[in-house]
């Protein structure tokens, strides 16, 4: 075992530790793949499908105490109108016998049942609201709830992982820009995530030479992430592209793909290339290929291994 | 440049790593999902915490994995390994920008009040800390790698399951990770 290997382990067993007083939140997730039933003690009214769906946080449902509650699944969902009372437990399933009122929780619509209302969850989560920066275009990350599709101030679509993690790369103004991203569901329903992002002008310096009183003002050197892919496809054995751009001199910039990657540091003058071979890309199936800066930025390009 | 480079025939162009025969489906039973996260949280949390070493974020990060994974248990309890599922989405989150405000994520809030106010996991050793330092500090893929290795002992094609990968990327992976912790840290076993 070699000494990296040691101070892997023994970090690893750190982390272990570290970890194992952590407490399992009984219960913290619970499944809500049931739909509730509420049996009202006394008389109601009955709301369509575009009453406000009640607000059904884990496994509670707003009733009276009189009221009896009970799960069922796969019910049709209708909604009391008035649900000002205070909260109790529900039961076990059961079946759904005449005369109950089902009450869906939020996490079931649009699964399971008719009548979704609930709009998507979607955040934002860099840069950091009321950022500024230099740059002219900013990398902005988020994360969005499944199924949802993600719109924003792009170009083109907003790409959403499996995971719901999205990525878009934004224009900015110089002065106030409000970024505006909308997840959309299947439903229609619609949520937005907002931040500001100042754009600044390229900062100044102000030098006094010391022979005389002369004040010279000159623009600070600034930089600015950019890349560009060489070929695009390749037939060579192996395969390889050359990416090269611009970005903050001294820092790393990364290329990863499902089959190969590579790095490199930007240059003192701003500029970076690196040739990256893909041994293992399968041939005439076009693969992505993201340039990583260390900011975070990322620009996405498509490779082909096209062998003759 | 201009020069497109040229053409020759390749003799192995196709993945040869991939050995699995995934024509046939598997029908599973899938595992009360209650279960499932009691006997992996900890450890997801401590990959989350590697990766992103964030005391107060892991848990989140790590809680978000397991909502994700609530949300389609039907399909990911199926899974051959699901607890790869939830490693390669709290390895995407922790190793991304996620962890900067990964407690701020809206659907954690939801489970705000059955958790901790406070982050308690405990603090790393020096030495170890500097360790997940220079890890956090290569490539994605490496670091993410590197995890998956030490801290959870995950073979190459386990980890190339979890990386969407084939085990031959891992492997590259590995060696430019150990080759590159090796010199940053200064210790020997650089796969050189």
């Amino acid at each position: 075992m070699t000494t990296l290997d040691m101070l892997a382990r023994s970090s690893a067993k750190a982390i272990h530790q570290s970890v194992s007083f952590v407490p399992v939140p009984v219960g913290g997730i619970a499944r809500t793949s049931r739909v509730l039933v509420l049996k009202r003690s006394m008389s109601y009214a009955l709301a369509g499908a575009a009453a406000a769906v009640i607000a059904v946080i884990a496994m509670l449902v707003v009733a009276t105490p009189a009221d009896e509650v009970t799960d069922v699944t796969n019910t049709t969902a209708l909604t009391p109108t008035t649900m000002a009372e205070p909260s109790v437990e529900t039961t076990l399933p059961a079946e759904l016998p005449d005369g109950l009122v089902p009450v869906v929780p939020p996490e079931v619509i649009g699964e399971t049942a008719p009548g979704d209302v609930t709009p998507p969850q979607i955040t934002i989560v860099s840069p950091d609201d009321g950022t500024h920066t230099t740059r002219s275009s900013i990398s902005v990350t988020g994360f969005v709830e499944d199924g949802a599709r993600v719109s924003g101030p792009t170009d083109g679509p907003v790409d959403v992982g499996s995971d719901g993690v999205w990525q878009a790369n934004v224009q900015l103004d110089i002065g106030e820009n409000r970024v505006v991203f909308t997840a959309i569901d299947n439903a229609g329903n619609f949520a937005t995530a907002a931040i500001i992002v100042h754009r600044d002008a390229p900062p100044t310096t102000t030098t006094t030479k010391p022979s005389d009183t002369t004040t010279t003002t000159t623009e600070a050197p600034s930089w600015e992430f950019t890349a560009h892919k060489t070929y695009g496809t390749c037939s060579d054995t192996p395969p390889y592209d050359i990416y090269y751009g611009t970005g903050k001199p001294g820092t790393e910039i990364s290329v990863t793909s499902e089959y190969g990657g590579g790095g490199t540091v930007i240059a003192e003058n701003g500029e970076w290339s690196v040739k990256v071979f893909f041994a293992e890309a399968p041939a005439n199936e076009g693969f992505i290929v993201k340039v990583y800066h260390f900011d975070g930025a990322k620009k996405t390009f498509e490779f082909t291994y096209t062998p003759e | 440049m201009t020069v497109r480079p040229k053409h020759r025939v390749p003799q192995e162009a196709t993945d040869g790593d991939r050995e699995e025969d995934e024509s046939v489906p598997v029908v599973r039973a899938v595992e009360p999902f209650e279960r499932f996260y009691a006997r992996e949280f900890r450890s997801v949390v401590g990959l989350a915490y590697a990766l992103s070493g964030s005391q107060s974020g892991a848990e989140d990060i790590a809680q978000e994995a397991f909502i994700a994974a609530h949300k389609k248990w039907d399909s990911v309890g199926s899974y051959e390994k699901p607890e790869a599922w939830v490693r390669r989405v709290v390895s995407n989150l922790s190793v991304s920008r996620f962890r900067r405000r990964a407690s701020e994520l809206k659907a954690i809030t939801r489970l705000s009040g059955l958790r901790s106010e406070h982050a308690s996991i405990g603090e790393l050793p020096a030495e170890a800390d500097h360790f997940w330092s220079a890890v956090r500090r290569l490539p994605k893929r490496q670091a993410q790698a590197i995890a998956l290795h030490y801290l959870e002992d995950y073979s190459v094609k386990d980890i190339a399951d979890i990386l969407e990968c084939s085990p031959n990327t891992v492997k590259v992976h590995l060696h430019k990770a150990r080759r590159t912790l090796a010199d940053r840290l200064d210790v020997d076993g650089g796969d050189a």
